[in-house]
């Protein structure tokens, strides 16, 4: 295929599957939506087909996609910062600190509104603490990142276990699913939205350097990269963004790792294509996987994180598979 | 360009591997650098250019200091002698990554750079190659890869460690010729480390020799590179083989 239209052809249908997916997902629910009502909202702004899908499904929708957003570009730039393949958004602790922050909201009866500022407490806390034992170094090493943030996020799971442990029965439930993932807390789908939009505007024209970042740290370094700027920026960004959406949703799991990956064995390594086509299938998959956990078992909901890795599991693997036939 | 060093003192942890040293790097010239495994070449090159910090010492490229901002990939290229590619890449947009101090901040790669990328891919012989991921690659073709990266990145000083190992012979010729006629014709330095005696002998027009503790000779090949200081050099016994006016010198490995 001519280059030039596999572009296009490209962008179109990294376009078109967040559109699609959102449609589906506002259509979905207990409620059944048809698609003629979905289409007439904007002159019967009383009924209750506008209400649901505007007041309850929309935010909720919205929310999903920039946290898939959110997760998979942090996990693009863990994954390129660290030089590791198994990188995620999680692996330097913020969702643990987030974790304890959350389930203590819980424990402690506050409202559902004090979950999500819990959350962003604990993962700011996680953030400092990384910062500070980064700032010991002499230089950036990718190696002491990932020790320190794997031994922080081991010793927020042990403190999790014990909360866990100690809480009465009938909290641990909501701890549970937020943990997994859970977009009942989700609120203000229009910040969500803007902070996914600064965090892809302060990376976009740090592209190319992801490029040459992929290469390896020595090597960037001789091509005139500052590793220690840069790499600190981009530990901010991917951070934030982490901690952004822990607060949003909890620690929805595996789309951060795969979906970086999936879009590597599809489209290549070239970040000015891997960031955009992260977000645009990363928010997908979850936008999808939270309508098939709002309905799936209806009434019962399930935790979103479990139904991402039911999807994406079974997707990657099937990837990989084939992609190392191609290479053979 | 020029590089200086002046009163430059190097160690690895206890190990001196220079005390004390100037030396001047000028345009035009084929440096190369020997020595025993383990005596601090890699550590002696990394620190020239700034790779490593030094303990004592400055060092200069073309008066500012080597710290300096103004210093950059335009002037200083290196060459690692091994490397771990973590994610693949194509052996194309590999060697065309040598354009990046190039490309402004907001620029892209121009028709300029994909022509000079083009150019040294034929050069190294890698045009069957340039799809495939830079991972699978042999080890002598992936020598080659970095080669031509460092030759797109076309900096005025080429600094190379152990360039040839890992190539076929006919490839070590024709990197070393290559890199000659750089000297000569574009006036680059070219600083490397290598151990062959007699590509150094016919190659580098000046030589710096590592010995233990810190003894350094340097100067030019013709007279640093005789058979004492060789001798010397290798810690081992070498025969002189003369064939017409040049003479080559091998390991007495007979007997």
């Amino acid at each position: 295929m001519n280059h030039a239209v596999s572009k296009v052809l490209i962008s179109f249908v990294l376009i078109l599957i967040p559109i699609i997916s959102i449609i589906v997902s506002l259509v979905s629910g207990i409620i059944e939506i048809t698609w003629s009502e979905l289409f007439s909202l904007s002159n019967s702004s009383d009924s209750l087909s506008y209400k649901i899908i505007v007041d309850v499904r929309l935010p909720r929708t919205i929310c999903a996609f920039a946290v898939g957003g959110m997760l998979s570009m942090a996990g693009a730039i863990m994954q390129t910062l660290i030089r590791n393949p198994l990188a995620d958004p999680y692996i330097l602790g913020i969702s643990g600190g987030a974790s304890i922050g959350a389930i203590l909201a819980i424990l402690l009866g506050f409202s559902s509104f004090w979950v999500p500022l819990g959350a962003m407490s604990g993962s700011l806390v996680s953030m400092m603490i990384i910062f500070l034992l980064i700032s010991q170094l002499s230089s950036f090493s990718s190696t002491h990142l990932l020790l320190y943030g794997v031994v922080l996020a081991m010793g927020w799971n042990a403190i999790i276990s014990f909360i866990l442990t100690i809480s009465p029965a009938d909290s641990l439930h909501n701890m549970l699913f937020w943990m997994m993932g859970d977009l009942n807390y989700a609120q203000s789908p229009s910040l969500a939205i803007f902070l996914l939009l600064v965090g892809l505007l302060l990376i976009l024209p740090f592209t190319k350097i992801l490029n040459i970042l992929n290469l390896g740290n020595e090597q960037a370094m001789v091509l005139g990269v500052n590793i220690n700027k840069m790499s600190l920026y981009l530990l901010l960004i991917a951070s934030f963004l982490t901690a952004t959406s822990v607060t949003i949703a909890g620690s929805i799991g595996f789309v951060g790792l795969i979906v970086p990956h999936m879009i590597r064995l599809t489209l290549g390594y070239n970040h000015t294509v891997l960031i955009p086509a992260s977000i645009s299938i990363g928010g997908s998959l979850i936008v999808i996987a939270d309508t098939i956990a709002r309905t799936a078992f209806s009434p019962l909901q399930l935790p979103v994180g479990v139904v991402t890795a039911f999807i994406g599991v079974p997707v990657f693997l099937l990837l990989l598979v084939k992609n190392n036939q191609v290479v053979k | 360009m020029k590089l200086v060093a002046s009163k430059l003192s190097v160690s690895i942890k206890e190990q001196v591997v220079c005390d004390q040293l100037d030396i001047e790097f000028n345009q035009g010239e084929f440096w190369g650098v020997l020595g025993a495994n383990g005596i601090g070449k890699t550590t002696l090159l990394k620190s020239l250019i700034g790779l490593l910090s030094i303990q004592q010492g400055e060092i200069f490229v073309n008066h500012q200091s080597i710290k300096s901002s103004s210093v950059s990939a335009q002037q200083i290229s290196f060459l690692y002698q091994n490397y771990s590619d973590v994610f693949p890449i194509s052996v194309y947009d590999y060697v065309l990554s040598g354009r990046f101090p190039h490309v402004k901040f907001w620029g892209h790669y121009q028709s300029i750079d994909h022509g000079i990328c083009q150019k040294n891919i034929q050069l190294f012989e890698l045009a069957e190659f340039k799809d495939r991921n830079i991972q699978t690659l042999s080890g002598g073709e992936r020598k080659r890869a970095s080669l031509a990266q460092l030759m797109t990145q076309n900096a005025d000083l080429m600094v190379l460690d152990e360039p040839l190992n890992h190539l076929d012979l006919k490839h070590q010729v024709f990197i070393l010729k290559h890199l000659k006629m750089l000297c000569r014709e574009q006036e680059k330095c070219v600083l490397m480390t290598l151990h062959d005696i007699n590509f150094a002998r016919h190659f580098c027009d000046k030589v710096l020799l590592l010995g233990p503790s810190g003894e350094i000779n340097l100067g030019l090949t013709k007279d640093i590179l005789i058979k004492e200081n060789i001798e010397a050099l290798v810690n081992y016994p070498m025969l002189k083989i003369q064939q017409s006016d040049q003479s080559y010198y091998f390991p007495s490995i007979a007997g």
